[in-house]
């Protein structure tokens, strides 16, 4: 390659997709820009490489899923012991269940649940687990201690609003679960979105929640 | 839009309904780069709202039972795409036919692409796979050259310019330029090995 091809070469491997992109490439010979369209696309692939989902906790839909683990919403291993006991449902028979749902779990997951606490099972699973051996999700939940951090502290004031207690409540009745899961789902939404970078003030976060609630209740019964 | 009419098909249909809460943790990496990779060069869309709003539909009308939930939301945020695509191409065309009489009966919007729409899934899938393979191929290069590998994820991946990576790393412009070259034509060959066509 010749030295102008060369440098013709690096513009091209720094300008992102677009017409300026297409540009450059347009001056290429037929040989060559099928090298070139091969280092383009390697470097594209790179890019989609390094953009995917963000983690968990910072991702609002999951965080509205109720499968950020919440350690308000914690599940008491001597609860689903006796919950596991009382329905005759083995851990290998629960594993097996919630694996068919869709959950990846092992047997060792259930024997670990029932022994110890588990801060990693979020409340979707709980709430899972809780319908396969027959108990309302609550009669499986741990209360512990709030643990405050100052995120928690930015979302305290919003939780004490009237606005979103009635928010929460009308979360539940649309996603058919209990006012303690929708009240988790809909914190760890709040604070999905200021752990991702923005700070919404009071009202916009409150907005938020408000036009999330409104998209879900809207033509539910089509 | 309903995702459930446009993927599900009599043979995607099993008998055991499974929680989406479920499977978006199992799917949500596949559905964000899709979105991501859709939307690299629109600047009115994000992929967050994107996938936000595919699950809202899903919430609001459970599809039942699914045989393939990554072809499911894939479909669903390649349409919800489309759908935004198609909205801002009507509401372009309104106004510039503005002051025109349109013709009565034209649909406006972006019907050229609805070609295959079941191929099209496809190949976004088998695409997502060469992604993961490139994933396992920097991993690869970050044992044998860490620097190509830090060099090329920065400049490709998180679209900085070889001068503010060479100022980071402090060296030439000119030095990151050949680091990333190399790395790239590297990166190739770890795939070709693969035998991941590019």
């Amino acid at each position: 390659m010749s030295e102008e091809t060369d440098r013709l070469l690096e513009r091209l491997l720094e300008e992102p997709p677009g017409p300026q992109r297409e540009q450059i490439l347009a001056r290429f010979d037929a040989d060559r820009r099928e090298e070139a369209l091969k280092l383009l696309d390697a470097g594209d692939l790179v890019w989609e490489a390094a953009h995917t989902a963000p983690p968990l906790e910072k991702d609002p839909v999951a965080a509205t899923l109720g499968l950020v683990p919440d350690p308000n919403f914690q599940l008491d291993a001597k609860a689903l012991l006796r919950a596991c006991q009382t329905s005759r449902i083995k851990p290998t028979a629960l594993a097996g269940r919630l694996n068919a749902r869709g959950w990846k779990v092992d047997t060792s997951d259930v024997f670990r649940w029932q022994t110890r606490s588990a801060p990693d099972v979020p409340p979707a699973l709980i709430k899972a687990i809780a319908e396969e051996v027959r108990i309302d999700p609550e009669r499986l939940v741990a209360r512990s201690q709030q643990r405050r951090t100052p995120l928690l502290e930015v979302a305290e004031d919003i939780v004490a609003t009237p606005r979103f207690h009635d928010l929460v409540q009308r979360f539940a009745k649309v996603r058919r679960i209990s006012v303690e899961m929708a009240e988790s789902a809909m914190k760890s939404r709040m604070l999905a979105t200021v752990h991702r970078g923005d700070m919404p003030d009071k009202e916009q976060m409150l907005a938020s929640l408000e036009s999330l609630v409104h998209a879900l209740e809207t033509d539910q019964g089509r | 839009m309903d995702p459930q009419q446009d993927v599900v098909s009599e043979a995607d249909v099993s008998t055991v309904p499974q929680d989406i809460g479920a499977m978006y943790l199992k799917h949500r990496d596949v559905m964000y780069s899709v979105a991501y990779a859709m939307l690299r060069t629109d600047r009115h869309n994000q992929a967050e709202d994107v996938v936000g709003e595919v699950m809202v539909s899903i919430l609001k009308h459970p599809p039942g039972s699914v045989r393939n939930w990554e072809a499911y939301l894939v479909r669903a945020v390649q349409n919800k795409i489309r759908d935004l695509w198609k909205s801002a191409a009507h509401r372009h065309e309104q106004l510039l036919l503005a002051d025109a009489a349109p013709l009565e009966g034209d649909r406006l919007g972006g019907d050229e692409v609805e070609d295959d729409p079941a191929s099209e899934v496809v190949d976004l899938m088998v695409r997502q796979q060469t992604v993961q393979s490139v994933r396992a191929a920097m991993a690869e290069m970050e044992t044998w050259d860490p620097q190509a590998a830090y060099v090329l994820w920065q400049c490709a991946g998180q679209e900085r310019s070889s001068q503010q990576v060479a100022d980071e790393l402090g060296v030439s412009s000119s030095r990151i330029r050949q680091i990333a070259s190399k790395a790239r034509k590297k990166l190739i060959s770890l795939l070709e090995a693969k035998e991941v066509e590019l």
